[in-house]
C-alpha cells in the first residue's frame, strides 16, 4: 500500500484556484485551505540531526521528529515521535521522554535551537467522480520565510490513488501543459534550494585544503585563520549558555592553534613564538574551570552510579555546589568574552595571522610544507616510541601523561596535514592512534578527577570552622568516589600499556616510515631525545 | 498479515455492515487494511463508492498476482484499500469453477499480498459452497453475525457441525449478535439460550439501529459519518474484541499526506 508522491514545482502565478479551474472539467473539486501557520525547524549548532538524516520541527503546538527523506509535510501523522509543547522555546530543553531519548542519542550534549522559521500554508484538493469517490488528491504547499519574504517555495504534490492511475496520468499531462515542472527534490530539498533552510557546514574538524607546494608560513596562516574563525563562531553560544559543546569547541580550536605554533615554532622568531604561546595559553586558561565543571555536571549520572544509596546525599551536596560554582564561572566567562580587552586581543591575533609573511620570520617559514610535515610527523611518532619503550609498571603516572601529550601532538599533526597524504592511510593511522588516545584520555581523566576532588575536599574542610553533618556526608561521598576512581585508574593504566605496545609495533612503524620518512627525519630520530 | 472473514449461511444478517465498519476501524487504528468484497452484488464496494475495473476477467483475477494487484483500489480513507469483485454472474461461475479445483486457492492468492497489508477482511456472499470452503481455509478468524432468533440457532449449529465433520477448527468461528432489538422478548430469550450454548460468543452485540441503515444513503461506514452514535460505538467495541482475538500486528511506516 506504499504510496508514491509526485512533486511539482509551480510557476509564479499558479494558484489553487487556477488548479481548480483546470481540473473542474473532469472532477468535482473539494478544496480545503489550511491557514498559514508558523513552522519552526530545530537543530544543533552544527546541524547534527540534519547530518545524521533527521529533521525536527515545531508546528501547531507539537514537536516532531522524522527521517529527513520521509519528511513530506509538517502535518505528517506518521512521524518517528511527537511531543506536545505549548510554545516554541529559544533553547529546547526536552523533559525526560521517549522523544528526548531518541533525540539525545543523536545530539548527545548538544542543545536544539531554531534553525529556520517559515510560514506554511497548504491547500488540499480532492478530485471526486460523479459518485463522490476520490480519484486523485492534490496538496499545494506554500512556504515563505518570515525574515526574507522573497524566499518562497510553492510546491504541489500529486498523490495518485491506487487503482486510479489514469486519473493521475490525466493530471500529470495537464500540469505539464501548464508549465509545471515535476521535480525529484523533497520538500526540504526545495526549501534548501530556495534559501528557506540553510544547513551549516560547521565542523570542529575542518579540512584545510592544503597543497604540497605551500610554504610553512602560508599553511600557518591558512590553518590558524580557519581555526580562529571557528573559535569565534562559538562565542555567542558560550555567552548565551546554549550547551556545553560551544565552550568545548572553542577550547579545541584554540588548543589546536597553540599546538600548531609549537609544532612549527621555528617558523617564528623566538620572541614572536613566546609572545604567541603566552597569548593563546592565556586565552585557553581562562576557561579551564568552567570546562571542568561542565564535564563533572554532564557526568553526574555516572558518578551517582559509583556509590551506594547511603552515600548519595553527599553527592547531591557536591553537585549542587558544582552547579552554583558553574553559574558564577559562566557569568565570568560571559563578561570576559564581551570585554573590550578580549575583543581587542582576538582581533589582533586574527589580523596577524592573515598576513603570515610578516608574522613568520623564523628559519622554517619559507620551507615547503610537505617536507616539514613529513619530518614533524616522523619525529613525533618516534618521540612516542622512545618514551613508550621505557614504560614499566613502576614508571610514575606523570610519565604516562607525557606520552598522552605527545600522542595528542601527533594526532593534530596528522589532522592538520591530512590533505598532503593518501586519505585512507591517514585514516588508518588516525584510527589506531584514536584507540590509544581514548585509553590515555580516560587514564588522565581519572587521575585529574581524583586530584580535583581531593583539593575540593580539603578546601571544604578548611572553610568549615565547625564541621557540620553536611560536611561529613560530603567528605564521605567524595572519599568513596576517589576510591572507585583509583581502582578504575589502575585498570586503565593496564590497558594503556597494552595499546601503547601495539602502536609502537612493527606494523604501525613501517607504515610511518613508508609515509613520512625523509633522510633528515631519520637524523632527527636519533637526536630528538636530546631535544626533548 | 491476518485474514478475517465476515460470513454467514444466511443473507441479510449484517455481514457487509460488519465488514465495512471493521475495515474502516482497523485502518483508522493504523493497520494497513484490504477489504475484499467477495460478494458478486458488490455491496461493500458500494459503501466505499468504488466501482470495479471495467475489464475484469475473472480467469486472471486469481491466477496472477499482478492481476489481483491491478484490481485493488484506494478507498478515501488512509490505510484502507478495496478489492471489488463485482462480477457478472457468468464470470462469477468461472470464479467458482476456479475455486472448485482446490479449497486452498483463495488462501494462496491472498498470501501474495502479505507484504502490503496487516489485515485482509473478506465480505462473503451468503451460501455454503466451494467458495465458502476457500474462505474457511484462508481466514484466521471468521466472524458470524447472528440475529438472535431460533432460526439462527439452527444455522450456527449447522455451521459448527460442518466444521467438525470437515476437519476445520471450530475455534476459528467468532459468532456475535447482530441487529439486536433488545425490546423484543424473542431476541432476549434467544440471546440467553445461545450464550449458554456458545460461551465464546463475543460480548459485544450490534443493535438494530437506524444510523447503521443510513449507511446506504451516506455511502460511508457509520463509524465515519456518525461515529458518536450507538451503532458506531457498538462497532468500535466489536473491533476491540476482534482485534485482541486476532493478535494482528501493525507495520508502521511513513504515509503520505
Ligand atoms: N445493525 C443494523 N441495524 C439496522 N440495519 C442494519 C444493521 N445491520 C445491517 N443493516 C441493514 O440490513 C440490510 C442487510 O445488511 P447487510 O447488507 O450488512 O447484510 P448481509 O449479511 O451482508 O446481507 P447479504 O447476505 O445480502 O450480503 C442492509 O440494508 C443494512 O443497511
Ligand atoms: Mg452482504
Amino acid at each position: 500500500m506504499e504510496r508514491q508522491l509526485l512533486r511539482y514545482h509551480l510557476p509564479k502565478r499558479f494558484s489553487a484556484n487556477k488548479l481548480q479551474q483546470l481540473l473542474n472539467t473532469k472532477y468535482q473539486i473539494y478544496q480545503q485551505a489550511l491557514p498559514s501557520q508558523t513552522l519552526i525547524f530545530y537543530d544543533t549548532f552544527e546541524w547534527l540531526l540534519w547530518k545524521k538524516g533527521f529533521v525536527c520541527w515545531y508546528f501547531q503546538n507539537q514537536l516532531s521528529l522524522q527521517r529527513r527523506d520521509h519528511f513530506c509535510s509538517p502535518y505528517d501523522l506518521y512521524t518517528l515521535d511527537t511531543l506536545e509543547l505549548p510554545s516554541p522555546p529559544e533553547i529546547l530543553n526536552i523533559a525526560p521522554s521517549t522523544f528526548a531519548q531518541k533525540v539525545q542519542k543523536i545530539i548527545k550534549a548538544r542543545a536544539l535551537t531554531p534553525t529556520a522559521e517559515v510560514q506554511f500554508a497548504s491547500t488540499l484538493l480532492d478530485c471526486k467522480d460523479s459518485e463522490g469517490k476520490t480519484r486523485l488528491r492534490l496538496q499545494l504547499d506554500t512556504l515563505q520565510s518570515q525574515s526574507q519574504p522573497r524566499h518562497k517555495v510553492k510546491s504541489l504534490i500529486v498523490q495518485p490513488l491506487k487503482g486510479y492511475t489514469t486519473d493521475a496520468h490525466f493530471c500529470q499531462q495537464l500540469l505539464t501543459q501548464n508549465q509545471c515542472e515535476q521535480t525529484s527534490k523533497t520538500l526540504l530539498g526545495e526549501m534548501e534550494a530556495h534559501g528557506l533552510i540553510q544547513p551549516s557546514h560547521y565542523s570542529i574538524k575542518p579540512t584545510f585544503n592544503l597543497t604540497p607546494d605551500l610554504s610553512v608560513h602560508e599553511v600557518i596562516s591558512k590553518i590558524t585563520s580557519h581555526l580562529l574563525a571557528l573559535a569565534r563562531l562559538n562565542e555567542t553560544g558560550i555567552v548565551n549558555d546554549i550547551d556545553i559543546e560551544f565552550l568545548h569547541d572553542y577550547r579545541v580550536a584554540l588548543r589546536k592553534i597553540r599546538s600548531l605554533t609549537t609544532l612549527l615554532k621555528h617558523a617564528f622568531t623566538t620572541e614572536k613564538f613566546n609572545e604567541l604561546k603566552t597569548s593563546f595559553g592565556e586565552l585557553g586558561k581562562q576557561t579551564n574551570i568552567l570546562r571542568d565543571l561542565d564535564v563533572y555536571l554532564n557526568h553526574q549520572a555516572d558518578f551517582t552510579q559509583l556509590l551506594p544509596d547511603s552515600l548519595q546525599s553527599g553527592l547531591h551536596i557536591l553537585f549542587a555546589d558544582f552547579q552554583q560554582a558553574r553559574t558564577l564561572e559562566q557569568n565570568k566567562i560571559k563578561k570576559h568574552l564581551k570585554s573590550r580587552n578580549y575583543l581587542k586581543k582576538i582581533k589582533q591575533l586574527e589580523t596577524q595571522f592573515q598576513s603570515s609573511a610578516s608574522l613568520c620570520h623564523g628559519p622554517l617559514a619559507n620551507e615547503p610544507i610537505l617536507k616539514v610535515a613529513k619530518e614533524r610527523i616522523y619525529r613525533q611518532y618516534h618521540v612516542i616510541r622512545k618514551k613508550s619503550k621505557r614504560i614499566t609498571p613502576e614508571t610514575p603516572d606523570e610519565y604516562v601523561h607525557d606520552i598522552r601529550i605527545a600522542c595528542k601532538k601527533l594526532r593534530y599533526l596528522l589532522e592538520f596535514f591530512a590533505d598532503l597524504f593518501p586519505e585512507n592511510e591517514i585514516t588508518k593511522l588516525v584510527n589506531a592512534l584514536k584507540k590509544l588516545q581514548d585509553h590515555l584520555g580516560l587514564f588522565n581523566d581519572l587521575c585529574v578527577q581524583q586530584a580535583f576532588l581531593q583539593d575540593y575536599y580539603h578546601n571544604q574542610l578548611k572553610k568549615a570552622h565547625h564541621p557540620t553533618e553536611e560536611i561529613y556526608q560530603l567528605c564521605l561521598s567524595v572519599g568513596g568516589v576517589i576510591a572507585v576512581l583509583y581502582q578504575k585508574q589502575l585498570q586503565a593504566r593496564n590497558k594503556v600499556t597494552n595499546h601503547l605496545s601495539s602502536f609502537i609495533d612493527k606494523d604501525v612503524r613501517q607504515q610511518i616510515s613508508h609515509l613520512f620518512s625523509t633522510a633528515e627525519g631519520e637524523k632527527h630520530e636519533n637526536t630528538c631525545e636530546l631535544q626533548h | 498479515m491476518k485474514i478475517l472473514a465476515s460470513y454467514s449461511i444466511k443473507g441479510g444478517v449484517g455481514k457487509t455492515a460488519t465488514s465495512v465498519n471493521l475495515a474502516h476501524l482497523a485502518a483508522t487504528h493504523g493497520y494497513r487494511t484490504l477489504l475484499f468484497d467477495l460478494d458478486p452484488q458488490g455491496a461493500s464496494s458500494f459503501y466505499f463508492r468504488v466501482r470495479p475495473s471495467e475489464k475484469c476477467k475473472t480467469k486472471f483475477f486469481f491466477s496472477k498476482e499482478k492481476k489481483l494487484q491491478k484490481n485493488i483500489k484506494a478507498s478515501d480513507f488512509p490505510y484502507l484499500d478495496i478489492l471489488p469483485a463485482k462480477l457478472s454472474f457468468r464470470n462469477f461461475d468461472i470464479m467458482l469453477n476456479y475455486m472448485k479445483k482446490s479449497t486452498t486457492r483463495l488462501h494462496k492468492t491472498l498470501l501474495t499480498l502479505k507484504k502490503e497489508y496487516d489485515l485482509i477482511l473478506i465480505d462473503c456472499p451468503p451460501s455454503i459452497s466451494l467458495l465458502s470452503e476457500n474462505v474457511f481455509n484462508a481466514a484466521d478468524k471468521i466472524l458470524i453475525p447472528l440475529i438472535p432468533t431460533t432460526l439462527s440457532e439452527r444455522t450456527l449449529q449447522q455451521l459448527t457441525t460442518f466444521f467438525s465433520t470437515h476437519g476445520y477448527r471450530n475455534k476459528k468461528l467468532i459468532p456475535f449478535f447482530s441487529m439486536v432489538q433488545s425490546q423484543k422478548k424473542l431476541h432476549k430469550d434467544a440471546m440467553t439460550r445461545l450464550r449458554k450454548q456458545y460461551p465464546h460468543l463475543l460480548e459485544t452485540s450490534i443493535p438494530f439501529s437506524a444510523d447503521i441503515e443510513k449507511m446506504g444513503v451516506h455511502r460511508e461506514p457509520v463509524t465515519a459519518f456518525a461515529k458518536d452514535t450507538t451503532g458506531a460505538q457498538a462497532f468500535m467495541a466489536l473491533w476491540e474484541e476482534v482485534e485482541s482475538k486476532l493478535a494482528c500486528t501493525k507495520k508502521k511506516r511513513a504515509l503520505s499526506i
